[in-house]
């Protein structure tokens, strides 16, 4: 995307197998010599093949582009790029199990071709075509007998740990990704989770004994010797985990906004009036990439995407975004990637120097963003004026396709009834006036049988 | 100490009782594993002991379910592996 730089990334540097570098716009990835037996073993061994084949594993192809740090390098390739980069802490409780059980289906399969996952980070893990895929072409290393699984802590970590806490404690623990960004630590986890995990065999040794082992051998020091851990043991272990993930379950619902269009006053007929105004003024922007904020359930993500744009739809609420999702799965959607965002605080760069993910900006802009029903939430329930609500959506799309909706609207009643009413500029005026500084103003429709108005704008 | 039978022992079954108790936990300190050549994460001395303690079950319980999948293959007459790969 635009916002992002040339050159090697700032996310890819921990591993010397190779790294990722941007050149003219386009993402290659160098792999180091040091990487060569690795690499040529995965495409060698039918493993590549078969993981592309299967949808597991992000296609590329050998180029002859000249690499970024030539004295190390051994070969240069250009995976296909995943149109929107998205993080463990965005995705809904689904989203996080689905990628768990990819990478230990990846595991197995790897096994099978005498190699292993190396590693078993969230971050290498993406939304494709609706689906998760493992990006990181440099996470398999040769399987030798004996040896347990070196990425096994770090599965733990980053997918059962905050999977279990989401299931038997609360969803919104999910969040606790933004803060460990290796994961959650098990010591942690293990205290959050209630006392009856323990009765699972599986979480008891995968977190709350897997967090003792850890405290134990902390401050030991060790001295290497022979390998122990026979093969049928690793997929024992491998299946063991793929069972306990696959009995964590998490049902969306009971939340206001995860039922909001069942108890909505909408009339009927203007709902549908708004869908086809909303389609209307999609067309005319020809975007390519859409962002809908505050997106619920998807309702409107679908008629972007119907149009042949590439929509990520946000919400904070991680039941809509989970029925949003598993309505993807569902209908098989390629094109509406889910994500849970609060508008309010939005994904932050964090890492390394804060370049190790990206923050919601550095992955702007989009073509055209949907704004449907916010405006009062963000100007009324979050007291930010429209003319930093102008500001935000400016930096973040091309185009805006706004619903304005007024202080007499039922929905706006209902949030100033228990607060006093310090928005003496929340109007129609005031927010053309505000808008109009930084979009142009290129249509505008009342949606029949309400007092709401739809804006189509364009950035100056 | 001869680390083959040391090894033999832990694959036995109390394992988990063993590894609440500190002082035979303590004793599996030398069995650790060369590393690996291409891993650039640390695997943890604690997350590689618990592996190994918990090997001989995992393997046990793993190779008891496959066993089961072909006893029930065998009455149902239906592969349950090509099913689930469907």
């Amino acid at each position: 995307m635009s916002n992002q730089s040339e050159g090697r990334l700032a996310a890819s540097f921990r591993d010397p197998s190779g790294f990722i570098f941007r050149r003219d716009g386009i993402l290659y990835r160098q792999i180091n010599r040091a990487y060569q037996a690795e690499y040529d073993l995965l495409m060698s061994s039918g493993l590549y093949k078969e993981l592309v084949d299967a949808n597991l594993m992000v296609p590329h192809d050998e180029v002859e582009e000249a690499p970024a740090q030539p004295d190390t390098s051994y070969r240069v390739i250009q995976p296909r790029p995943v149109p929107f980069i998205s993080y463990p802490y965005e995705w809904c409780f689904s989203q996080l199990k689905n990628a768990a059980l990819i990478i230990l289906d990846i595991q197995k399969r790897a096994m099978a071709h005498d190699m292993v996952l190396k590693d078993a980070s969230a971050y290498n893990i993406q939304f494709m075509s609706g689906k998760p895929i493992l990006i990181d072409t440099l996470s398999f290393a040769r399987y030798f007998e004996g040896r347990p699984w070196v990425a096994y802590r770090q599965f733990c970590k980053h997918f059962l740990a905050p999977l279990a806490l989401m299931c038997y404690r609360d969803v919104r623990l999910g969040q606790l990704s933004r803060i460990y960004i290796d994961g959650v630590p098990l010591d942690l986890a293990g205290i959050l989770l209630p006392w009856r995990t323990r009765m699972s065999l599986s979480l008891l040794t995968h977190i709350h004994l897997h967090a003792r082992s850890q405290k134990h051998f902390a401050s030991k020091q060790v001295t290497p010797s022979a390998g122990t851990m026979r093969r049928q043991a690793l997929l024992g272990l491998i299946d063991n985990l793929e069972s306990c993930v696959g009995k964590l379950n998490w049902q969306p619902g009971g939340t206001v906004w995860a039922d909001y269009y069942d108890q909505t006053n909408y009339d009927e007929d203007s709902l549908e009036h708004k869908k086809r105004l909303a389609a209307a003024f999609l067309e005319r922007t020809s975007a390519a990439s859409v962002w809908d904020l505050g997106a619920n359930i998807g309702l409107f993500s679908r008629i972007a995407a119907a149009g042949g744009a590439f929509t990520v739809a946000f919400d904070f609420d991680p039941a809509a975004v989970e029925k949003n999702y598993r309505e993807c799965v569902r209908a098989k959607e390629t094109r509406i990637l889910p994500l849970v965002l609060d508008l309010t605080n939005p994904s932050p760069g964090i890492g390394w120097e804060h370049r190790e993910r990206l923050s919601l900006l550095e992955r702007a802009p989009a073509d055209a963003v949907l704004a449907l029903a916010l405006i009062h939430h963000l100007a009324i329930g979050n007291n930010v004026s429209f003319d930093r609500v102008a500001q935000f959506f400016g930096k973040i799309g091309r185009t805006l396709i706004i619903e304005f909706i007024p202080k007499d609207d039922s929905q706006v009643k209902r949030m100033l009834a228990s607060r006093e009413d310090i928005f003496p500029e929340y109007t129609r005026d005031e927010f053309e006036k505000a808008f109009s500084r930084i979009f142009t103003i290129e249509q505008t429709a009342a949606i029949e049988n309400s007092k709401r108005i739809l804006y189509l704008m364009k950035h100056r | 100490m001869d680390l083959t039978k040391k090894r033999e022992y832990i694959i036995r079954l109390p394992r988990l009782k063993q590894l609440a108790d500190p002082i035979a936990f303590s004793s599996l300190i030398l069995l650790i594993l060369t590393p690996d050549a291409n891993a650039y994460i640390d695997p943890s001395s604690g997350s590689y002991f618990l592996q190994i303690i918990l090997a001989g079950l995992l393997g046990a319980l793993f190779a008891l379910k496959i066993y089961w999948k072909r006893v029930k293959s065998f009455f149902t007459g239906k592969d349950e592996d090509s099913e689930q790969s469907k």
